[in-house]
């Protein structure tokens, strides 16, 4: 089996989630813009800061993955719809709630059914945000890792 | 400048050709549709964002293909399926789609060695009669014993690293430098298949294990399909082109589609044109040889209506099954690090080992193949969650992921030809190399097992769940593609005979994979494709 292009990779299972006719028709009539303060807030619960690493937002992945939209027009139109979604979820918008509010909406969607938009939001936009993030050294740390495969490799022995 | 043979591709069959051709004392241009390929600037893996990006894609470096009927999806099938823990299956559909590799191939000077693993096999010497022994799909009109000594030059002049088990295969293995190290996942496969009465043992690897010809040894980054920036690695760049270019005999002009062969008056060819750069060019050439591999070869043949009298160019395409399952086995450490493929076991290689079935496979160490070889594939794959506990556990798992990959023979069937696309033409005019491939019921048949088997290793290895799995029932993948333009000793039913000669023109040549009559029970081709080249070689000064 192969390793190819991740970005080939993605751009082709973004696709193929979002091209079913029913899901297509959901998105299409969308207008508006991505709410960044939104989107960055929701990757903040997906991949909060820790000891060892920085919030999605803190390196910012949302900004990644809007760049990344405009090159495929059904999944930024899942990203207008999902943000617009995100800010009616309470009282004002997404990114002002609590973390705690903004943690049980997150929860919800992910066992939301994958055929509507929180659920296909919530699978598709992690799928972003933890290439994104994870491509970043600063996100590494603590793995027992080089910061790239080369110039050092990994000369045995390995226990 | 007089040239005394033109080959077409620089890829693996071209390469070896353009070799051994030049030193019998032939003068020799290739024509490569693709570029040149950098090891030192080319290849990502000194990038922090190494993982985002796979083996480079330049201009030219993909060919036209597009895909005609891959077969339907029979829901009964699904145990089948792909999927993985993050985004459960990765196919709803009634047909089988391409993904988005599809025939996975690289033009460019050294062709798809550019991206292989570089594993390097000898066929079983059982499998060359397939049709006599089994009565399915065709037999070699060679033995083993005729590619034996070829097979031991190629290993040597590139510098394979093996320890096989003795035998027909091997009965000789003095030439080969030492087996590399297993890596951490591949020593608890092969103890968990031994237990379960498999034979397993290090893969035969063209990856250095002691530097040779100013190469330098692996040093086991685990990367070798997104290329090897340090030419270890046996592509046909750093090894065959570069041993030929140094004897001062090989020309080898880059970005040169051929699109068009011309007949002589007297029923050879005589030159073949094409586009160079966006510029038409003719060249003349006593001698051709296509190596444009085994979709574009029978694509050029078809184009020009040529070669053909049997009718069989372009049928008889055979894909390979591929299956790999993984899973994270707690306790298991730095399994992203080593050698790519390098534990491997045949024991159901022969065409007849697995009940029911005709057609064999065999079974790979695929950890590092597979690519779970940094965090984001855990994250995109096979580590579900998010917030702090999902972040916490990523870094506990890392280093535990453990894959096991089969891979598998299909058998010729009239629904998997390659044809001329009636609708898609290139830049240069040419159809689109279009790719059927339909799997039969005795190749669902060897996929299940194959499926079946690695679960079991994994199961026995102590991985309690999968996390993911892939196979080619749910998505046309094939990196091993072979049969378009069959080799036989009756040009009624074949179009090349047993020295790769066409049986219609007389200075007409075929050295890729295109003229395998049957694939093997899973063995990578590469090596046999070189050795058909160097038996063409000798044959064709001697
Ligand atoms: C990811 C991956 C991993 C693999 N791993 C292994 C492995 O471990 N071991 C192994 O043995 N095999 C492996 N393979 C398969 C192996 O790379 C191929 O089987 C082999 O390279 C095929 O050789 P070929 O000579 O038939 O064609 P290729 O190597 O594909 O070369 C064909 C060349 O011809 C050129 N060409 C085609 N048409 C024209 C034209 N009209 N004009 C000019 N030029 C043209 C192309 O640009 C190309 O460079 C792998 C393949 C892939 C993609
Ligand atoms: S594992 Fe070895 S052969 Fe493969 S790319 Fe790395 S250095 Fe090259």
């Amino acid at each position: 089996m192969l390793s190819i292009s991740r970005r080939r990779v993605l751009m082709s299972a973004l696709a193929a989630s979002l091209s079913p006719p029913a899901f297509a028709q959901q998105i299409a009539a969308t207008e508006g813009e991505i709410d960044a303060k939104t989107l960055a807030a929701y990757l903040d619960i997906l991949l909060p800061a820790d000891e060892h690493t920085p919030a999605a937002s803190a390196l910012g992945i949302e900004g990644d993955i809007i760049g990344f939209a405009r090159q495929l027009t059904q999944f930024n139109q899942l990203l207008v719809l999902g943000t617009q979604w995100l800010n009616q979820t309470g009282q004002g918008p997404f990114h002002a709630l609590s973390l705690s509010d903004q943690g049980r909406v997150v929860d919800w969607m992910r066992a939301a059914d994958r055929n509507f938009i929180p659920g296909r939001f919530f699978l598709l936009v992690r799928l972003t945000g933890v290439e994104f993030y994870y491509s970043r050294p600063e996100a590494v740390a603590g793995f027992d890792l080089n910061p790239a495969p080369q110039p050092a490799g990994y000369p045995p022995p390995w226990q | 400048m007089a040239i005394d043979a033109v080959i077409i591709g620089a890829g693996a069959g071209g390469a070896a050709a353009a070799w051994r051709l030049c030193n019998h004392g032939l003068k020799v241009l290739i024509l490569e549709a693709g570029p040149r390929f950098d090891p030192a600037t080319d290849y990502p893996l000194t990038n922090t964002d190494w993982e985002r990006t796979g083996f480079p894609i330049k201009p030219g470096s993909t060919g036209a293909v597009s895909y005609g009927d891959l077969g339907a999806l029979d829901p009964a099938d699904a145990d089948l399926a792909s999927w993985n823990a993050v985004s459960g299956r990765q196919v709803n559909s009634t047909k089988r789609p391409p993904s988005a590799t599809g025939y996975a191939h690289v033009q460019g000077v050294g062709g798809s060695t550019l991206q292989y693993v570089g594993e390097a096999h000898r066929l079983n010497p059982a499998a060359f009669r397939l049709q006599s022994d089994h009565g399915a799909g065709a037999d070699w009109p060679l033995s083993f014993a005729d590619l034996e000594p070829h097979y031991r030059t190629i290993e040597a002049e590139i510098g394979v690293a093996g320890a096989p088990i003795a035998g027909a295969r091997w009965s000789a293995q003095d030439h080969l430098q030492p087996a590399h190290p297993l890596s951490t996942s591949a020593r608890v496969l092969r103890d968990a298949g031994t237990r379960m009465g498999m034979a397993w043992e290090t893969n035969t690897r063209a990856a250095l294990s002691e530097p040779k010809d100013n190469r330098p040894n692996c040093n086991y980054c685990g990367n070798c399909t997104r290329g090897c920036p340090l030419g270890d690695k046996g592509s046909a760049d750093v090894t065959f082109i570069r041993k030929a270019e140094a004897t001062g005999r090989l020309t080898i002009h880059t970005g040169a589609q051929v699109t068009r062969l011309i007949m002589g008056a007297n029923g050879r060819v005589r030159a073949v044109s094409g586009v160079r750069d966006g510029a038409p060019f003719e060249q003349d050439t006593p001698i051709l040889i296509l190596a444009g591999g085994a979709v574009q070869t029978p694509r050029l043949l078809l184009a020009n209506d040529m070669a053909n009298g049997s009718g069989q160019v372009g049928r008889n395409f055979m894909e390979t099954l591929a299956w790999t399952s993984a899973g994270l086995l707690p306790g298991l450490t730095n399994s992203h690090k080593g050698l790519p493929a390098d534990a491997v076991s045949w024991t159901y290689n022969a065409q007849d080992a697995v009940p029911g079935v005709v057609g064999g496979c065999r079974f790979t160490a695929s950890t590092q193949e597979t690519g779970l070889l940094g965090p984001m594939a855990y994250a995109s794959r096979i580590l579900d969650g998010y917030g702090p506990a999902f972040k916490a556990q990523m870094r506990n798992v890392f280093g535990s992921a453990i894959a096991v990959a089969g891979t598998g023979e299909t058998i010729p069937d009239e629904r998997s030809f390659v044809a001329l696309d009636p609708q898609r033409v290139d830049a240069a005019g040419v159809p689109f190399a279009q790719i059927n491939s339909v799997l039969t019921d005795n190749s669902l048949a060897l996929l299940r097992f194959m499926a079946s088997q690695c679960r079991a290793i994994l199961t026995e290895a102590g991985v309690t769940e999968l996390a993911e799995e892939n196979g080619v029932w749910d998505r046309f993948t094939s990196t091993h593609v072979f049969g378009t333009c069959r080799m036989g000793a009756d040009a009624a039913t074949s179009v090349v005979d047993p020295f790769g000669r066409s049986h219609d023109i007389d200075n007409l040549y075929i050295v890729d994979a295109s003229t395998f009559p049957s694939s093997g029970g899973g063995e990578a081709p590469v090596s046999t494709i070189q050795a058909l080249a160097l038996r063409m070689a000798d044959r064709l000064v001697a």
